[in-house]
């Protein structure tokens, strides 16, 4: 099925291959359901810095430094107030910054509403960061008032091309099993008649 | 020579062991194991339209300060899922 976190998949994948060899960074997050224990706010900002710094030779100064000071004061992880002034200096030294989450519906709603502030702040700090989400239709309106403004908004349907791809790999895989059941023909008949089906509704 | 070699190993290693160390303490998160499973299991053209729609071209290509730097997709989870079962 077409899901969510497809679309936010492609996307990642997509703007990765546009933009190879520039100052960009795309990272990306997905939120699910079943880690929402660890997927709390600071926690997520925290991802997306590993990200925002990965491949660099060494790791920065203002990092190590944070890092040393949290282990004389007995190592515990950073608060949201150092994260944040930590992931705006090191985005800020970058071009361009895409910060794609998948399903944010599926954090609890107090790590969602600190999150999102905390994702607006960044973008008003960091000119250059754009942020990607993806959520079920329940909460889509929070997130437009959460981001102020007049976000864009897509509504994710499936379209014949989508349907069409699922149908052709349902196929092949039962052909794989079962080599003799399926002609060409019999393949493009069903495809032709569940596209025509998909059109009506 | 073998002993300034494993000289050389060790603070390698060292260096690569701090490292991951502050990666760790920077969020225990690994998001990106997550995306190559998704990633690897899209099938075909999938969702390609909305690379195509004008809102994620404006959101992607527009320059700084010029358009909103929010998108936001919503939808069920498993669109198409009746055309499909």
């Amino acid at each position: 099925m077409l899901t969510s976190n497809e679309i936010s998949s492609l996307v990642i994948d997509t703007l990765r291959d546009q933009t190879r060899g520039q100052s960009v960074a795309v990272l990306g997050l997905y939120c699910d359901y079943q880690a929402r224990g660890e997927q709390s706010a600071v926690n997520m900002i925290g991802g997306l810095l590993r990200q925002a710094i990965w491949g660099e030779a060494g790791i920065r100064g203002e990092i190590r430094s944070a890092f040393n000071e949290s282990k004389r004061r007995g190592g515990q992880g950073l608060r949201m107030p150092d994260m944040l002034k930590l992931f705006v200096k090191v985005v800020s030294s970058i071009d361009r910054v895409y910060i794609c989450v998948d399903a944010v519906d599926e954090l609890l709603p107090k790590s969602r509403l600190e999150f999102l502030r905390e994702l607006r702040r960044i973008t008003q700090d960091a000119p250059s960061t754009r942020l990607f989400l993806t959520t079920r239709p329940s909460i889509q309106s929070e997130l437009v008032r959460q981001l102020r403004g007049a976000p864009y908004v897509i509504k994710i349907v499936a379209d014949q091309g989508d349907i069409a791809s699922y149908l052709t790999q349902k196929i092949e895989d039962d052909k794989a099993q079962d080599p003799d059941s399926m002609t060409e023909d019999l393949k493009n008949n069903i495809i032709r008649t569940m596209l025509g089906k998909a059109s009506e509704m | 020579m073998s002993h300034s070699y494993n000289t050389t190993t060790n603070i390698n290693v060292g260096v690569y062991e701090e490292s991951w160390w502050i990666q760790t303490w920077l969020s225990p998160l690994e998001p990106h194991r997550r995306h190559d499973d998704v990633s690897n299991q899209r099938v075909g053209s999938v969702g390609n339209w909305v690379l195509g729609m004008s809102e994620f071209e404006s959101w992607s290509a527009g320059p700084d300060g010029t358009v909103n730097p929010a998108l936001i997709c919503y939808g069920d989870p498993g669109v198409g899922k009746t055309y499909i079962r």
